[in-house]
Order: structure tokens, then sequence, then C-alpha cells
């Protein structure tokens, strides 16, 4: 009788403890599908420090430009804020959860030794009240903008968890009237267009520049030979070597990731193919073999494909096939045009012009569902090319009837004009990550 | 009543009355006496007449006279005796009947006592039935009362759930908005991402904690999660406190949708 008991009260504990076991897991679950697709809301308070010396450039408006162009992040507007914190101790969080910013950039640019500045900035993440970042930089006046992007990646990699491009450079071909000539130039600058560095000039049409994966070499096609000619060129101390000056067009150079090789376009045996390069020996290699044009080659990030143009079918289309040229397929279906295709760094995407009707726009072709992203809606958009992050297209498009650079944010949200040159500017290509300096 | 009027008459006056009576039979027993002389005269009636007769038979008259005097008053003593006995019968009769009557009354008053008794008891017993029955009645009414009570009060709960079920879900809604409202999703997520977090709440609504229970994989979307929740803080909360407590720990799963 008293086992019974026992088991019994056993049983209603079990049923009890169960019971409540239950009632204590039974946490609320809301689902949150919907959201604000846009930038992460940051705070930039200008910076202080500077009395009546005042830097050539202002940091903070150059951190927040970078930042808006990427796409990733929407700077408030300093109208709102409520406090003007240039550092720590004038920091306070309710100030900012106010105005609704996830995260603040304070900082100051001061006078330093040798007319040099002391740059310093701060990241706090504002809900967490903590520092995410906090440097200190001594530079010469011209090197300002490079420290405000290179703030800008600090911020962007903190904050994103991805590297930031905004230290990375731009190369493309800009053209000035020069009487009744044109003056073509190759040139490098910094990723917002500022700085520009004449690499090279002509006074025949310079074309298709292509970064080394080491950021050290463009390869770009010069027509000072009346021709397409393949020439390759060191950014660093401007040496260049010729590469390819085959019977017909020489033309469409594009790195392999381990930069050993190049892949060209070549007619010298009558049809614009697709050939790879061995630049240790310049041994060739073709890899397409089709009567009709075969051109504009670019190599997947794991250097086993390479996707090109096409117009097999009858109109330009995208087509891609392993180093070998075996395995040929198609990859664009929608729309009458699809050229100057170039791989995103996950390999999981296609930049490339999408033309309809006489249209141009830049565009996103996802390889896995073959949809296509049309990421513009200006008319004749031309050689887009990815970020080394991926996050941003670089392409050129015509304003006011001239050639401009403009970026796009890879999901096409946020579009904006570079800075503008003088002439006409086109070609663009993004440099990789490595960069290095140019002499000049 | 006869005994009541007996003993009103006093004893002197009962003599009178009785000698007066036997001096008038004596002189009708004269007038007879004439026409019957040969006959022996009736001793009461000869005492008149021997006084109008002669000494001797006077004295002789009066000795019969004296006689029967003694026997009268013998006779008397011996009424007056048995009229005592009588009363004394009567005087135990009517002790007797008293008794009797007294035995009576107390039969009857014991009765009545029984009786009174009984009907007291019946009417306690009517009464404490009654009680009974109003008792159960009542307790009746009261199992009636209660489970109306109950009923109201099973049926008022159920109501208070589904008040509270359909606040719960207001409230829900009105966090999914004010959360949704802050959530700004970084760039490059992706259908199919997901990141729990769970979630602290003070009475207030204040957010207390948000801490990430499932990460997404992306730091970026993490972070993009706990800022929504601080950002939405205080959250909206029940007006009735009592419900505080289905809020006080949340999960909150981000689950993108609408873009490819």
């Amino acid at each position: 009788m008293k086992a019974v008991l026992q088991l019994m009260t056993k049983a209603v504990l079990a049923v009890l403890l169960a019971g409540y076991a239950s009632l204590a897991s039974a946490i609320l679950t809301i689902e949150i599908t919907q959201g604000v697709d846009g930038g992460l809301p940051i705070a930039i308070v200008p910076f202080g420090g500077a009395g009546k010396d005042r830097p050539s450039q202002d940091v903070a408006a150059v951190v927040e430009a970078d930042l808006a162009r990427s796409g990733r992040f929407t700077p408030l507007d300093k109208k709102i804020f409520v406090s003007h914190p240039n550092d720590d101790k004038q920091v306070v969080f309710k100030d900012w959860r106010i105005v609704k910013a996830e995260a603040l950039v304070i900082g100051s640019v001061r006078p330093a030794a040798q007319g040099r500045w002391q740059v310093e900035f701060r990241l706090y993440d504002i809900y967490k009240e903590k520092q995410l970042a906090g440097y200190s930089y001594v530079v010469a006046g011209d090197r300002l903008r490079a420290v405000a992007h290179q703030i800008s990646d600090l911020i962007y990699e903190k904050l994103t968890g991805e590297p930031g491009v905004f230290s990375t450079r731009i190369a493309y071909i800009t053209r000035e009237s020069a009487g009744k000539r044109f003056s073509f130039k190759l040139q490098i600058a910094d990723s917002d267009g500022y700085n520009p560095v004449t690499v090279l000039s002509s006074a025949e049409p310079l074309i298709s520049p292509a970064w080394s994966p080491d950021g050290t070499r463009l390869a770009y096609v010069s027509f000072e030979q009346r021709r397409p000619v393949l020439y390759m060129q060191n950014v660093l101390h401007g040496s260049r070597t010729r590469i390819a000056e085959f019977n017909g067009i020489n033309s469409a150079p594009a790195w392999s990731p381990d930069g050993a090789k190049l892949a060209l376009t070549l007619s010298r045996d009558g049809n614009p193919e697709i050939y790879v390069m061995r630049l240790s020996d310049s041994t060739l290699t073709r890899l397409t073999s089709h009567p009709a044009i075969d051109t504009e080659p670019t190599w997947s990030p794991d250097g086993k494909e390479i996707a090109f143009t096409s117009d097999r079918g009858g109109k330009p289309q995208i087509y891609r096939m392993r180093v070998d040229g075996s395995n040929v397929e198609r990859v664009t279906f929608e729309g009458e045009y699809n050229a100057r295709a170039s791989y995103s760094a996950d390999g999981k995407m296609l930049t490339l012009v999408s033309g309809a009707q006489g249209r141009y726009h830049a565009a996103l072709l996802h390889l896995q569902s073959s949809v296509l992203q049309v990421l513009t809606d200006t008319p004749l958009d031309e050689s887009p090319s990815f970020a080394p992050n991926g996050r941003m297209i670089l392409y050129a498009t015509e304003r006011g009837g001239r050639g401009v650079l403009a970026s796009v944010s890879s999901d096409g949200r946020v579009r904006q004009l570079l800075k503008l040159q003088e002439g006409d500017v086109r070609e663009p290509a993004w440099s990789p990550f490595n960069r290095s300096t140019p002499t000049n | 009543m006869l005994s009541g009027h007996v003993r009103r008459l006093p004893g002197g006056r009962k003599a009178i009355v009785y000698a007066v009576l036997v001096h008038l039979a004596l002189i009708a027993l004269v007038v007879v006496g004439f026409r019957w002389q040969a006959k022996p005269p009736a001793p009461p009636a000869k005492v008149v007449q021997a006084q109008a007769v002669n000494d001797a038979e006077t004295q002789k008259e009066i000795e019969r006279r004296k006689k029967q005097e003694r026997e009268r008053e013998q006779q008397e003593t011996k009424k007056k005796h048995e009229q005592q006995e009588r009363e004394r019968l009567e005087q135990t009769k009517i002790a007797e009947q008293k008794r009797k009557d007294e035995d009576k009354r107390k039969a009857v008053e014991a009765e009545k006592k029984r009786k009174h008794d009984a009907q007291q008891a019946e009417i306690k017993k009517k009464k404490e039935a009654e009680e009974r029955r109003k008792s159960a009645e009542s307790s009746l009414k009261e199992q009636l009362v209660r489970e109306e009570k109950e009923r109201t009060e099973a049926k008022t709960k159920a109501e208070q759930a589904a008040r509270a079920q359909s606040e719960l879900a207001r409230i829900e809604g009105l966090i999914r908005q004010k959360v949704e409202r802050n959530w700004v999703r970084p760039a490059g997520w992706t259908k199919g991402m997901e990141c729990v977090v769970r979630v602290r709440l003070a009475p207030t609504g204040e957010v207390i904690s948000a801490a990430i229970s499932r990460p997404s994989g992306s730091p970026a979307f993490d972070r993009s999660v706990e800022n929504a929740v601080y950002k939405a803080s205080p959250l909206p909360l029940p007006e009735d406190k009592g419900l505080f407590e289905h809020f006080r720990e949340l999960e909150l799963r981000f689950r993108p949708e609408g873009q490819t």
C-alpha cells in the first residue's frame, strides 16, 4: 500500500514537473520576416581638433561618403544630432539611441610635427555601449584621404564582417579632345574617383584595362599601332611589355586568379576565338573553335571556368566552359543582348551588360537560379566590374553626352556617380584588394 | 351539587325540622288512632294523644316516647353517623374523586404534557426536518448557486482566457510591427537566413537583454537583429499587468522574406 502511494506520489510529481517544464519552455516566439532594406544607420560626427590650421581634407566627410556609397550604411543627418562628441569622454550613448543610430563614429584631426596631421577615430556600438575600434594615425596632408578610406574600411569590416573596398582603386580610360584630335589616358584613382594618376597617355584609343590579381600590373589594349595590341604595364614603375600583337584582333585580356595566365581574344586564326596564354613562356592554348564571335573571357575565382561572350546563338549571350575549353554551356537566356561578364569574388554571380531595344544596363546574373537582375536604369551602361568584396559594381554610363563612372550596390539599391573626371570616362576596372602605390 | 347543599345546613336547624315533622306525624296518628283503637298505635302518633289522654298512659307514653326519642335520637345519631359516614364517604369519594380528578388532571396534564412534549418534539422534529430540508434546500441551492457561479466563473475564465489570448496575439502583432520597423536588414541577406534572439524584458517593456541564441552565420545579419530589438525598446506590452509574464522572456525569430 505504501509502495503504491509512493508510486502515485512520484507519478503526480512527474506529471507536475512535466507540466511545469512544458510551461517553462513555452516561451512566446515571434516571427520577424519584414524589415527595412537599407543601410545600417550610422552617426558620423564631424571630426574635431583643428584650430586655425584647417586640414586639406575633411576626413569625416570622406568616411561618410564612402560608407554611404557602399549602400550598407545610411549616415544620419547631422541636424538631428543631440551632441557632438570628439573624444571618448563626451560620448553619451543615449543621445544616439534617440536618433536611432546603431553605430557612432567620432574623431579628431590635429596638427602634428613636421606639418603632419594626427588623425584619431573611434567607432562605437550604440546598443552594446562599447567601442568597436579606435585608431590613431600620423600622416602628411596629402595622405588624409587615404587615411579616411582606411577608417572607412575598418568601420565597414567591424560592422559587416566583410572587408571594405574603400582603399582599393579603380582603373579607367579617359578621352579628352585635344584640338582636332583626341587624347586617351589610362588612369588609376581612389575607389571614390579622387586622386587620379595617369598611367599612360596615347593619341590612339586605349581599351580594356585589366588588373593583375596582385594589383601591381594592368593589361590593356592599345591602338597606338592602329590595330589592337595587348600590353601589360607595371603600375608601380610604369614599365610595360607587349604581350600579344598577332595578326588581327588582340583584345579582351583577363588574368587568371593565380596571375600566371591571361585569357584573351585573338583572331589570328581568322575568327575571334578565346585563347589562354601562359605568361611565363607566352604559350597559347585555344579554347573555342566556333564560326561565331567568341570574346570577353573572364575567369571564375576558382580558376576552373571561363565565361565569355558569344553570338553563336545569333545574338551576343554569355556562355561558360571549363578552362580546357570543354563543357560549353549558355548561361544567359533573358534579354536579347548580354555581354562583358565578370565574376563576383564568391563565383556565384556574374555582372554583365544586359540590353534590349537599344538600352544597355548593368545587371547581375545569379548563376544558380539563372535570375537576371537589372541594377541600373541608365540607357548606355558598359563595362561593369565587381568590387573585390562583391558588394558593389563599378560601371560606366553616360551623362550629358559623355561617359562617367558610377557605382551601384550589388542589391541595386544605392547608385552613385563617382567624382566627375575631365572628359569622357569609360572602361572602368576595379582593383583587387592588394593595392600598390604608383610611383608618380 | 348535592354534597355542597347538605353541607350548607347547620345541625340544629336540621333537628327542629325533624321534630316538627315528627309532631305532625303524631297528630296524624292520633286522628287515625281514633278510628283504629284496637290497633297498636303507631309510636310517633301517640305522643300528642297521650297528653290529652292520661298520666299513666302518659308516663308510659313518655317512657315510650323517651324510648322512641332515644331510638329516634339513636336513629338520629345513627343517621347522623350514617350521614357522617356518608359524608365521610362522600368526602372520601370526593377526595377520591378529587384524587381521581387530580390524577385525571395529572394524567390529563401528563397527557397534555406528553402531548405537548410530543408536539414540541414533533415541532422540533418538524422544525429540524424543516431546517434539514431548508438546509438541504439551501445547500442544494448553494450548490446550484455554486455550480452556477462555477459555470459563470468558468465562462468568465474562458472569456478571460479568450480575451487574454486575443490580447496576447494583439501585443505579439504590435511587437512584431515595432521590431520590423526597426530592423534594417543588411544588404546581402538571402532567403533561408535565420537568426533567433532571446529577449528579456522589464515590466516597462524595456529590453534588458537581447542575446543571439541561434546565429545566422553572418555577423552583420546578427548585429542587425540585436540592434532591431534594442531600437524597438521599449516593446509594447499588454495593459493587463497579469499578462506580463508571457512577455518577460521572448524569442524573436528573424527570417527575412520578400526578396530573392
